[in-house]
């Protein structure tokens, strides 16, 4: 009986003695925590920001900060230089990627992040941006513009005001299955591709190129209650235009104004003028000063019946003076295969071009580059005999 | 709704895209003017006297330029610079052109020219024609060489030249024309047929005045006149050989035979036969005789005359009811009718170019000279008056002649040619009256 006795106390003092010690023992047991704790040290901002495939558009202009990429371009920064992303560095700082498995995957994402951020950042535009739709306002931009800006009321681009809502998600991470197993796999600090990192600081600096001639400013879409969702149709002409603009004076003064540029004139045309000949063009009235010119010097009296059916296209050069080149007159092109009649109406053409420019046509000399060469179409079509 | 935003992005997109390269375009080329309207006016031309290069050449040197000049000026597409606003003259033939001289008067072009005397009697004439603005010669020099008599077809010659190098077509000076001269009162008039050169000089008589004389043609070649005579007391058509003189009667029909004309090749007269109250068309072969009847409706056809190719005829005829002008074919058959204006129609004359058929047109109480195409279409009155008649083509088909008559106790025909554009009306200069004309071709 005492036997039992003497086990059972036995037993009793090896289970007190286990609880004694057993506890420190199971302390020193458990599961390490540290990932956890680590990744929390990742600031909200910076990990939604790193690991968002769409970041916002103040945010992908104004992540790779300047200082940043100037400091790394240079020398190759070291691995644990790299990431230095809204103070998420400081906790990866202290860890050494080789030595830290359980953040191995973290830190790769994060490199790998800061890589691609700093590569995709050369060229963000506008059509990039997510949110950025074209639509034309219901009402007159110009009329809701209380900027001073003045914007004309046609189609414009216009950015959606931002979302109210922050787009860093403020709940923690959850943290990591416990049984994944650390990964023996030793990865190299990746290093920014220099020719990439040389490309950034241009492009970082300035605005986003806008898609538009026409400004919009941002503060005037957040004051927007809201982006316009259907198109008008545009105005048609008005009928009475020949009245409203009474004289030639006026309509060549505003022709002269919109093609000649101005930045409030249509923005595609300025563009597009500036690969030709500088100054404004010629106004209707010296295109019609040439032309009649050219009129009262052309002489069909003399041509034959078949001559007067020939449309001719003659093609010369000016001097500074106004007169025309020895040697520049010639044939472009003719309506008639017949040499006689073609060479006819050609020389009807040509004389008409001589007289006319005997004493120099009278035409503004600093628009030069625009009436240097001429190309004249004669057509007797209206002086012909019916 | 979606469809709208889809078609306005589009419009933008296809704005944006090519809009800057219209406007590129319209701006980096040459600048591009088309000339609609001109002026039509003579030409202002120079011809300083010609190089006498001897003595004896020294009348004919003169009264050359003056026929050149005469001629172009007369075709109403060119106008002289009278000599004495000329700053310089031509003293030598050979020497170089002082353009400055020229260019200053505003002449657009110059006629250089020489003659001389040979020993053997025969004159050489000389030119040369200058671009004055160009700076350049217009073609070779050419020389014409030929007796004392002829000058003034080697005067015409030289205009020929002139004018078809600056006009690009067909001249017609170096032509006659032969007519119906006419002398004497009213009431008592004497008519012959006569010629003369197109410009009324060289006038010579062909027959006498003893029988009453019509509507003389000239064959294709100029060496033969068909006219209708009343000598055997009908109207009659006889044929003139002009190199001998020698006349015969065509024809063995029976009636009153009149409006005779040349088929293109020559050899067939186209003739209107009036025999019992009915009129038609027939045509006879010269050499044998063989008569061929073309038309056969109980109305009045007459005034025939051949398409340039010779296949189609166009005529006058009242089967509808008035005076027509009608086509068909030279083998007769089916016509059909190509005038349909107010009035009425007659002696249609097709142009030597074949594309306008020139006619007379009575419409209340005046007489128009007037060409229509072949179609009846683009019809225009060139002429109007008391009595106007008779249209001849020039030899290039730009000029017409007919006969006006003036109206009252006094009234007598005179010969006046037209532009067919209507402009440079003006009075052929015959000694005494004409009418009935017709125009040569182009001397050989």
């Amino acid at each position: 009986m005492k036997t039992g006795i003497y086990i059972s106390g036995f037993g009793h003092i090896a289970l007190l003695g286990w609880l004694l010690i057993g506890g420190f023992l199971l302390s020193q047991r458990k599961p390490p925590t540290m990932t956890v704790s680590s990744v929390t040290i990742v600031s909200p901002e910076a990990f939604a920001a790193l690991t968002s495939n769409a970041p916002a558009p103040d945010t992908a202009i104004g992540q790779p900060k300047p200082p940043q990429i100037d400091a790394a371009s240079p020398d190759r920064p070291k691995p644990e230089d790299a990431p230095r992303l809204n103070g998420a560095g400081a906790a990866l700082k202290v860890q050494e990627p080789s030595k830290s498995p359980d953040l191995s995957a973290i830190t790769s994402s994060i490199k790998t992040k800061a890589q691609t951020v700093l590569a995709d950042m050369p060229e963000p535009s506008a059509p990039d941006a997510p949110g950025v739709t074209l639509l034309v306002p219901t009402d007159p931009i110009a009329a809701r513009d209380n900027t001073g800006i003045k914007v004309p009321d046609r189609l414009a681009i216009v950015t959606p005001p931002e979302p109210s809502s922050p787009r860093v998600d403020t709940t923690p991470a959850p943290a990591p299955d416990p049984s994944a197993e650390k990964s023996n796999l030793t990865q190299k600090a990746t290093v920014p591709d220099a020719a990439a990192t040389k490309a950034i600081p241009k492009t970082t600096a300035k605005a986003p190129e806008q898609a538009s001639t026409r400004i919009v400013p941002e503060s005037n879409t957040k004051t927007s209650p809201r982006a316009p969702v259907r198109s008008s149709r545009p105005k048609g002409r008005p009928r009475d235009l020949a009245k409203r603009v009474n004289t030639a004076s006026q309509i060549e003064k505003a022709l002269a104004q919109a093609q000649a540029g101005g930045k409030t004139g249509p923005k595609p045309a300025v563009a597009a003028s500036k690969a030709a000949p500088s100054g404004p063009p010629l106004t209707i009235s010296e295109k019609d000063g040439l032309r009649l010119a050219v009129e009262n010097r052309w002489n069909l009296g003399s041509l034959s019946s078949d001559a007067m059916r020939v449309t001719v296209t003659v093609g010369f050069s000016l001097g500074r003076d106004g007169k025309p080149l020895p040697g520049t007159i010639r044939l472009i092109s003719s309506t008639d295969a017949s040499n006689a009649a073609s060479k006819q109406a050609y020389e009807a053409a040509r004389r008409a071009i001589l007289l006319s420019g005997a004493k120099g046509f009278d035409l503004p000399a600093q628009k030069y580059e625009h009436w240097r060469d001429i190309e004249m179409t004669f057509n007797p079509e209206k002086m012909r005999i019916k | 709704m979606r469809s709208l935003a889809i078609i306005s992005t589009l419009s933008l997109f296809l704005t944006a895209v090519f809009a800057p390269q219209f406007v590129a375009a319209q701006t980096t080329g040459p600048l591009r003017i088309e000339i609609t309207e001109g002026v039509i006016e003579p030409m202002p031309i120079a011809a300083p006297a010609f190089v006498a290069e001897n003595t004896a050449a020294q009348q004919l040197a003169d009264d050359l330029a003056q026929v050149v000049v005469s001629d172009l000026v007369g075709s109403g597409i060119f106008r002289a610079i009278p000599r004495k606003a000329q700053i310089s003259g031509i003293s030598n033939f050979d020497a170089p052109i002082q353009f400055s001289d020229w260019k200053a008067i505003n002449a657009q072009a110059l006629i250089t020219g020489s003659v001389s005397v040979r020993l053997s009697g025969k004159i050489a004439v000389k030119f040369r024609l200058f671009d004055v603005f160009a700076q350049t010669a217009l073609g070779e020099g050419l020389q014409f060489v030929g007796t004392r008599a002829d000058w003034r077809r080697m005067a015409h010659k030289v205009a020929d030249s002139v004018y078809s190098r600056l006009t690009g077509e067909k001249s017609y000076f170096d032509s006659r024309v032969v007519f119906v001269s006419e002398t004497g009162p009213k009431n008592a008039r004497l008519k012959r047929l006569a010629m003369m050169d197109y410009d009324g000089a060289n006038l010579q008589f062909l027959t006498d005045d003893r029988s009453l004389v019509l509507a003389p043609r000239f064959s294709p070649d100029n060496s033969r006149v068909l006219y209708t005579s009343y000598e055997t007391g009908v109207p009659h058509v006889f044929l003139l050989n002009l190199k001998t003189m020698r006349r015969k009667k065509i024809g063995a029909l029976q009636g009153m035979m009149f409006a005779p004309r040349f088929s293109p090749d020559g050899k067939t007269a186209l003739v209107s036969l009036s025999d019992r109250g009915n009129t038609d068309i027939y045509s006879i072969n010269l050499a044998s005789g063989k008569q061929t009847r073309l038309t056969s409706s109980p109305s009045i056809e007459t005034a025939p005359s051949y398409s340039p190719d010779g296949k189609q005829i166009v005529f006058e005829s009242d089967r509808a009811g008035s005076q027509q002008i009608y086509v068909m074919a030279a083998s007769g058959g089916e016509a059909r009718r190509i005038s349909f204006g107010n009035g009425r129609y007659g002696t249609p004359v097709w142009s030597p170019r074949g594309d306008l058929v020139a006619f007379t047109m009575m419409n209340k109480g005046r007489f128009h000279i007037g060409v229509m195409r072949l179609d009846g279409s683009e019809e225009r009155l060139l002429t109007s008056s008391f009595l106007d008649e008779g249209p001849t083509w020039s030899p290039n088909g730009r000029v017409l002649m007919f006969f006006r008559q003036t109206r009252g106790a006094d009234g007598a025909p005179s010969l006046y040619s037209v532009d067919i554009s209507g402009r440079n009306l003006k009075r052929v200069n015959v000694a005494g009256f004409g009418s009935d004309p017709s125009w040569s071709g182009l001397l050989k």
